[in-house]
Protein backbone atom coordinates (compact mmCIF):
# COMPACT_ATOMS: atom_id res chain seq x y z
CA UNK A 1 0.00 0.00 0.00
CA UNK A 2 1.48 2.90 -0.81
CA UNK A 3 1.51 5.77 1.12
CA UNK A 4 -0.50 7.98 -0.24
CA UNK A 5 -3.33 5.77 0.88
CA UNK A 6 -2.38 5.15 3.96
CA UNK A 7 -2.95 8.84 4.45
CA UNK A 8 -6.38 9.08 2.61
CA UNK A 9 -7.02 5.74 4.94
CA UNK A 10 -6.31 7.77 7.71
CA UNK A 11 -8.20 11.07 7.11
CA UNK A 12 -11.22 8.79 6.13
CA UNK A 13 -11.26 7.53 9.78
CA UNK A 14 -10.30 10.97 11.38
CA UNK A 15 -13.39 12.01 9.50
CA UNK A 16 -15.47 9.39 10.66
CA UNK A 17 -14.50 9.75 14.30
CA UNK A 18 -15.69 13.28 13.84
CA UNK A 19 -18.95 12.65 12.83
CA UNK A 20 -19.63 10.40 15.32
CA UNK A 21 -17.97 12.27 18.25
CA UNK A 22 -19.73 16.14 17.22
CA UNK A 23 -22.97 14.17 15.90
CA UNK A 24 -22.54 16.00 12.84
CA UNK A 25 -26.04 15.76 10.77
CA UNK A 26 -27.38 16.96 7.60
CA UNK A 27 -31.12 16.85 8.46
CA UNK A 28 -32.98 19.90 8.48
CA UNK A 29 -36.60 21.58 9.14
CA UNK A 30 -39.31 21.12 6.34
CA UNK A 31 -42.44 20.53 6.15
CA UNK A 32 -45.03 20.28 2.69
CA UNK A 33 -48.65 20.65 2.36
CA UNK A 34 -50.71 20.66 -0.46
CA UNK A 35 -53.48 22.71 -1.42
CA UNK A 36 -56.07 21.76 -4.58
CA UNK A 37 -58.81 23.96 -6.67
CA UNK A 38 -60.86 21.58 -8.33
CA UNK A 39 -62.92 23.05 -11.53
CA UNK A 40 -60.68 25.78 -11.96
CA UNK A 41 -62.11 26.63 -15.82
CA UNK A 42 -64.97 29.02 -15.29
CA UNK A 43 -67.62 27.47 -17.46
CA UNK A 44 -69.58 29.67 -19.97
CA UNK A 45 -73.30 28.28 -20.09
CA UNK A 46 -75.87 29.78 -22.70
CA UNK A 47 -78.67 28.04 -22.84
CA UNK A 48 -81.70 28.42 -25.61
CA UNK A 49 -85.07 26.77 -24.76
CA UNK A 50 -86.12 27.68 -28.22
CA UNK A 51 -89.21 25.72 -30.29
CA UNK A 52 -89.13 27.94 -33.16
CA UNK A 53 -85.23 27.60 -33.54
CA UNK A 54 -85.22 26.13 -36.79
CA UNK A 55 -89.06 26.74 -37.99
CA UNK A 56 -90.42 25.59 -41.72
CA UNK A 57 -93.72 27.25 -42.18
CA UNK A 58 -95.54 25.96 -45.53
CA UNK A 59 -98.65 26.73 -46.93
CA UNK A 60 -98.38 30.18 -46.04
CA UNK A 61 -101.12 32.82 -47.46
CA UNK A 62 -101.32 36.78 -47.24
CA UNK A 63 -102.41 37.83 -43.82
CA UNK A 64 -100.94 35.03 -42.19
CA UNK A 65 -99.60 35.54 -38.46
CA UNK A 66 -97.46 33.07 -36.05
CA UNK A 67 -96.02 33.84 -33.23
CA UNK A 68 -93.79 32.08 -30.33
CA UNK A 69 -91.74 32.31 -27.39
CA UNK A 70 -87.96 31.34 -26.68
CA UNK A 71 -86.20 31.83 -23.93
CA UNK A 72 -82.68 32.65 -23.24
CA UNK A 73 -81.30 31.24 -20.05
CA UNK A 74 -77.72 31.35 -18.41
CA UNK A 75 -77.86 27.64 -16.56
CA UNK A 76 -78.52 24.47 -17.53
CA UNK A 77 -79.78 21.14 -15.47
CA UNK A 78 -76.15 21.26 -13.75
CA UNK A 79 -74.66 24.35 -13.96
CA UNK A 80 -74.95 28.13 -13.98
CA UNK A 81 -73.21 30.65 -16.14
CA UNK A 82 -69.55 31.32 -14.40
CA UNK A 83 -68.08 34.34 -17.12
CA UNK A 84 -69.47 37.47 -18.00
CA UNK A 85 -71.32 37.59 -21.63
CA UNK A 86 -72.71 40.02 -23.67
CA UNK A 87 -75.06 38.12 -26.39
CA UNK A 88 -77.29 39.31 -29.36
CA UNK A 89 -79.85 37.07 -31.12
CA UNK A 90 -80.47 36.76 -34.73
CA UNK A 91 -83.13 36.38 -36.90
CA UNK A 92 -82.93 35.19 -39.99
CA UNK A 93 -85.60 34.22 -43.15
CA UNK A 94 -85.70 33.07 -46.35
CA UNK A 95 -86.41 36.17 -48.75
CA UNK A 96 -89.00 33.72 -50.35
CA UNK A 97 -91.89 35.58 -48.74
CA UNK A 98 -92.28 38.93 -47.82
CA UNK A 99 -92.67 39.20 -43.81
CA UNK A 100 -92.55 41.32 -41.44
CA UNK A 101 -90.63 39.91 -37.44
CA UNK A 102 -91.39 41.59 -34.44
CA UNK A 103 -89.07 40.96 -31.75
CA UNK A 104 -90.24 42.08 -28.12
CA UNK A 105 -88.28 40.99 -25.02
CA UNK A 106 -90.40 40.21 -21.70
CA UNK A 107 -91.72 43.65 -21.27
CA UNK A 108 -93.20 43.78 -24.60
CA UNK A 109 -90.48 46.42 -25.79
CA UNK A 110 -89.89 46.30 -29.76
CA UNK A 111 -85.96 45.14 -30.16
CA UNK A 112 -85.23 46.51 -33.77
CA UNK A 113 -83.00 44.24 -35.70
CA UNK A 114 -80.37 45.74 -37.91
CA UNK A 115 -80.01 44.66 -41.37
CA UNK A 116 -78.27 41.76 -40.75
CA UNK A 117 -81.26 40.63 -38.68
CA UNK A 118 -79.20 41.17 -34.87
CA UNK A 119 -80.67 42.69 -31.74
CA UNK A 120 -78.23 45.07 -29.59
CA UNK A 121 -75.68 43.00 -27.06
CA UNK A 122 -77.58 41.80 -24.02
CA UNK A 123 -75.95 41.42 -20.74
CA UNK A 124 -75.47 38.18 -19.54
CA UNK A 125 -74.93 37.75 -15.98
CA UNK A 126 -72.84 35.08 -14.08
CA UNK A 127 -72.98 33.19 -10.64
CA UNK A 128 -76.90 34.54 -10.51
CA UNK A 129 -79.65 32.33 -12.53
CA UNK A 130 -81.86 34.15 -15.32
CA UNK A 131 -83.94 33.63 -18.04
CA UNK A 132 -85.34 35.97 -20.35
CA UNK A 133 -88.21 35.38 -22.39
CA UNK A 134 -88.68 36.59 -25.66
CA UNK A 135 -91.57 36.84 -28.24
CA UNK A 136 -91.56 36.42 -32.14
CA UNK A 137 -93.93 37.35 -34.47
CA UNK A 138 -93.99 36.93 -38.25
CA UNK A 139 -96.62 38.93 -40.50
CA UNK A 140 -97.42 38.36 -43.72
CA UNK A 141 -98.91 41.78 -44.99
CA UNK A 142 -102.37 40.30 -46.65
CA UNK A 143 -102.03 43.18 -48.94
CA UNK A 144 -98.83 41.76 -50.63
CA UNK A 145 -100.54 38.94 -52.19
CA UNK A 146 -98.34 38.77 -55.82
CA UNK A 147 -99.01 35.35 -56.70
CA UNK A 148 -95.12 34.61 -56.91
CA UNK A 149 -94.92 33.61 -53.40
CA UNK A 150 -97.48 30.83 -54.06
CA UNK A 151 -96.41 27.77 -53.39
CA UNK A 152 -93.26 28.82 -51.23
CA UNK A 153 -91.82 27.89 -48.19
CA UNK A 154 -90.42 30.33 -45.28
CA UNK A 155 -87.62 29.32 -43.44
CA UNK A 156 -87.10 30.83 -39.75
CA UNK A 157 -83.70 30.81 -38.05
CA UNK A 158 -82.79 32.00 -34.75
CA UNK A 159 -79.48 32.24 -33.37
CA UNK A 160 -77.75 32.93 -30.05
CA UNK A 161 -74.67 34.60 -30.18
CA UNK A 162 -72.78 35.12 -26.92
CA UNK A 163 -69.23 36.59 -26.71
CA UNK A 164 -67.01 36.52 -22.99
CA UNK A 165 -66.64 40.34 -21.64
CA UNK A 166 -63.18 41.09 -21.06
CA UNK B 1 14.05 -9.90 2.13
CA UNK B 2 11.72 -10.99 -1.16
CA UNK B 3 9.41 -8.76 -2.40
CA UNK B 4 6.54 -10.75 -1.73
CA UNK B 5 7.45 -10.50 2.43
CA UNK B 6 8.07 -7.00 2.11
CA UNK B 7 4.16 -6.59 1.27
CA UNK B 8 3.28 -9.13 3.45
CA UNK B 9 4.69 -7.43 6.37
CA UNK B 10 3.53 -3.76 5.22
CA UNK B 11 -0.01 -5.28 5.31
CA UNK B 12 0.46 -6.45 8.53
CA UNK B 13 0.90 -3.14 9.77
CA UNK B 14 -1.58 -1.05 7.89
CA UNK B 15 -4.31 -3.72 9.67
CA UNK B 16 -2.35 -3.30 13.19
CA UNK B 17 -2.73 0.61 12.26
CA UNK B 18 -6.43 0.62 11.32
CA UNK B 19 -7.30 -2.05 14.61
CA UNK B 20 -5.68 0.43 16.74
CA UNK B 21 -8.05 3.74 15.05
CA UNK B 22 -10.94 1.33 15.16
CA UNK B 23 -10.40 0.77 19.29
CA UNK B 24 -9.51 4.49 19.51
CA UNK B 25 -12.95 5.25 18.21
CA UNK B 26 -14.63 2.84 20.34
CA UNK B 27 -13.20 4.90 23.42
CA UNK B 28 -13.90 8.09 22.51
CA UNK B 29 -17.88 7.03 21.43
CA UNK B 30 -18.76 4.69 24.28
CA UNK B 31 -15.90 6.17 26.50
CA UNK B 32 -15.07 3.77 28.12
CA UNK B 33 -11.98 3.45 30.52
CA UNK B 34 -9.90 0.69 32.79
CA UNK B 35 -8.94 2.64 35.20
CA UNK B 36 -9.21 1.64 38.60
CA UNK B 37 -10.41 4.47 40.57
CA UNK B 38 -14.17 5.31 39.68
CA UNK B 39 -15.54 8.72 39.78
CA UNK B 40 -18.78 10.04 38.68
CA UNK B 41 -19.87 13.73 38.30
CA UNK B 42 -22.72 14.08 36.09
CA UNK B 43 -24.26 17.39 35.23
CA UNK B 44 -27.89 18.06 33.09
CA UNK B 45 -27.65 20.94 30.00
CA UNK B 46 -31.04 21.85 28.46
CA UNK B 47 -30.54 21.84 24.86
CA UNK B 48 -33.24 23.94 23.05
CA UNK B 49 -34.09 23.29 19.42
CA UNK B 50 -34.71 26.15 17.28
CA UNK B 51 -38.45 26.44 16.50
CA UNK B 52 -40.16 25.90 13.49
CA UNK B 53 -43.60 27.01 13.09
CA UNK B 54 -44.77 28.02 9.71
CA UNK B 55 -47.82 28.49 8.37
CA UNK B 56 -49.16 29.35 4.08
CA UNK B 57 -52.88 30.11 4.04
CA UNK B 58 -53.41 29.63 7.69
CA UNK B 59 -52.32 25.91 7.65
CA UNK B 60 -49.27 25.00 9.47
CA UNK B 61 -46.84 23.08 7.03
CA UNK B 62 -45.64 20.16 9.30
CA UNK B 63 -49.58 18.94 9.46
CA UNK B 64 -50.87 17.11 7.22
CA UNK B 65 -54.14 19.25 5.94
CA UNK B 66 -54.61 20.46 2.45
CA UNK B 67 -54.28 24.75 1.87
CA UNK B 68 -56.93 27.12 0.24
CA UNK B 69 -55.60 28.70 -2.38
CA UNK B 70 -56.58 32.85 -2.39
CA UNK B 71 -57.27 34.05 -6.35
CA UNK B 72 -57.34 38.17 -7.03
CA UNK B 73 -60.48 39.56 -7.27
CA UNK B 74 -62.46 39.20 -10.46
CA UNK B 75 -65.00 41.54 -12.01
CA UNK B 76 -65.76 39.28 -15.09
CA UNK B 77 -66.29 35.94 -13.78
CA UNK B 78 -67.10 33.90 -11.08
CA UNK B 79 -64.30 33.89 -7.99
CA UNK B 80 -61.91 31.55 -7.38
CA UNK B 81 -61.64 30.39 -11.10
CA UNK B 82 -59.23 31.06 -14.02
CA UNK B 83 -61.24 32.24 -17.36
CA UNK B 84 -59.64 32.33 -21.22
CA UNK B 85 -58.51 35.80 -21.81
CA UNK B 86 -57.84 37.51 -18.36
CA UNK B 87 -55.16 37.24 -16.00
CA UNK B 88 -54.91 37.00 -12.30
CA UNK B 89 -52.76 35.81 -9.18
CA UNK B 90 -52.57 33.09 -6.78
CA UNK B 91 -51.38 34.61 -3.30
CA UNK B 92 -49.79 32.58 -0.45
CA UNK B 93 -49.53 34.33 2.89
CA UNK B 94 -46.19 32.31 4.58
CA UNK B 95 -46.36 33.46 8.53
CA UNK B 96 -43.22 32.19 9.86
CA UNK B 97 -44.15 33.78 13.19
CA UNK B 98 -42.02 32.39 16.11
CA UNK B 99 -39.70 30.62 13.88
CA UNK B 100 -35.99 30.77 14.81
CA UNK B 101 -34.31 29.35 11.64
CA UNK B 102 -34.34 31.29 8.10
CA UNK B 103 -36.70 29.54 5.70
CA UNK B 104 -36.85 28.52 1.90
CA UNK B 105 -39.90 27.78 -0.11
CA UNK B 106 -41.11 26.60 -2.76
CA UNK B 107 -44.69 26.97 -4.96
CA UNK B 108 -44.52 23.72 -7.74
CA UNK B 109 -47.47 23.90 -9.46
CA UNK B 110 -49.39 21.11 -11.27
CA UNK B 111 -50.79 22.77 -14.39
CA UNK B 112 -50.99 19.97 -17.22
CA UNK B 113 -54.37 19.48 -17.19
CA UNK B 114 -54.96 23.38 -17.97
CA UNK B 115 -55.36 24.98 -21.67
CA UNK B 116 -51.90 25.48 -23.47
CA UNK B 117 -52.44 29.09 -23.17
CA UNK B 118 -52.88 29.19 -19.60
CA UNK B 119 -49.03 30.20 -18.34
CA UNK B 120 -47.29 31.21 -15.04
CA UNK B 121 -45.90 34.36 -15.42
CA UNK B 122 -43.68 35.40 -12.42
CA UNK B 123 -44.28 36.07 -8.43
CA UNK B 124 -43.39 39.10 -6.14
CA UNK B 125 -43.29 39.64 -2.88
CA UNK B 126 -45.06 41.48 -0.44
CA UNK B 127 -45.94 43.52 -3.68
CA UNK B 128 -42.33 44.66 -4.52
CA UNK B 129 -42.15 45.99 -7.95
CA UNK B 130 -39.44 43.08 -8.67
CA UNK B 131 -40.58 40.73 -10.47
CA UNK B 132 -39.30 36.87 -10.12
CA UNK B 133 -38.87 33.86 -12.32
CA UNK B 134 -41.22 31.14 -12.07
CA UNK B 135 -39.34 28.21 -13.57
CA UNK B 136 -40.40 24.68 -14.05
CA UNK B 137 -43.99 26.41 -13.12
CA UNK B 138 -42.12 26.98 -9.15
CA UNK B 139 -41.57 29.57 -7.32
CA UNK B 140 -38.52 29.73 -5.08
CA UNK B 141 -37.54 32.22 -2.59
CA UNK B 142 -36.70 32.67 0.68
CA UNK B 143 -36.93 34.70 4.46
CA UNK B 144 -33.83 35.31 5.54
CA UNK B 145 -34.04 35.88 10.15
CA UNK B 146 -32.23 39.40 10.50
CA UNK B 147 -29.08 38.47 12.48
CA UNK B 148 -30.34 40.38 15.38
CA UNK B 149 -33.94 38.65 16.12
CA UNK B 150 -34.14 35.43 17.78
CA UNK B 151 -37.19 35.01 16.02
CA UNK B 152 -39.57 35.93 12.83
CA UNK B 153 -41.81 38.62 14.71
CA UNK B 154 -45.69 38.51 13.65
CA UNK B 155 -45.34 41.42 11.18
CA UNK B 156 -42.64 39.51 9.31
CA UNK B 157 -45.24 37.65 6.82
CA UNK B 158 -44.66 37.57 3.58
CA UNK B 159 -47.08 37.58 0.71
CA UNK B 160 -46.43 35.76 -2.64
CA UNK B 161 -48.49 36.39 -5.39
CA UNK B 162 -47.90 34.10 -8.53
CA UNK B 163 -49.41 35.68 -11.53
CA UNK B 164 -51.08 34.13 -14.18
CA UNK B 165 -52.25 34.64 -17.46
CA UNK B 166 -54.48 32.80 -19.91
CA UNK B 167 -54.24 34.68 -23.66
CA UNK B 168 -56.22 32.35 -25.90
CA UNK B 169 -53.99 33.11 -29.14
CA UNK B 170 -57.25 31.93 -31.41
CA UNK B 171 -59.71 35.38 -32.50
CA UNK B 172 -62.71 32.98 -31.51
CA UNK B 173 -62.37 30.64 -29.26
CA UNK B 174 -64.96 28.37 -29.03
CA UNK B 175 -64.14 25.65 -26.63
CA UNK B 176 -66.11 22.46 -26.22
CA UNK B 177 -67.62 22.72 -22.59
CA UNK B 178 -67.15 19.30 -21.68
CA UNK B 179 -62.67 20.31 -22.39
CA UNK B 180 -63.37 22.85 -19.93
CA UNK B 181 -64.77 20.77 -16.70
CA UNK B 182 -62.94 18.92 -14.24
CA UNK B 183 -59.58 20.19 -14.53
CA UNK B 184 -57.49 21.34 -11.54
CA UNK B 185 -54.61 22.98 -10.23
CA UNK B 186 -52.34 21.43 -7.50
CA UNK B 187 -49.49 23.65 -5.46
CA UNK B 188 -47.40 21.83 -3.46
CA UNK B 189 -46.14 24.41 -0.66
CA UNK B 190 -42.82 23.60 0.74
CA UNK B 191 -40.91 25.36 3.58
CA UNK B 192 -37.63 24.27 4.59
CA UNK B 193 -35.01 25.63 6.50
CA UNK B 194 -32.28 27.52 4.87
CA UNK B 195 -28.66 26.48 5.33
CA UNK B 196 -26.37 28.41 4.73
Amino acid sequence: MSKRRLILLFTFFIIILFLFTFNVTSSRYIGQIEGKVEDINAIPILNLNNPVLNKNVVDMLPGFIDESDFYVSNYDDTNTNEVLMKYYIKVQTTDTIPVKIHLTDENGTEMPLDNEGKTQEIELPYSRQIKNKYHIKIEWDEKNNDYKYAGKDLKLTIEIVATQVV
Amino acid sequence: MSRKRFRRKQKKNVMNFLIFYAVICVFFIASYTFSRYVTTISDSTEIEFAKFKVTVNDINVTENKPFELKFSETSNFVGQKVAPNNSGYFEFIINPAGTEVSLEYDFKFMIDEMDEDFKLLYFTVNDDATHYDIIDNTATGDLILPSNERGFNDNEKASIKVYWSWDEKEDTYNPNIDDLKNKSINVFAIVRQKIK
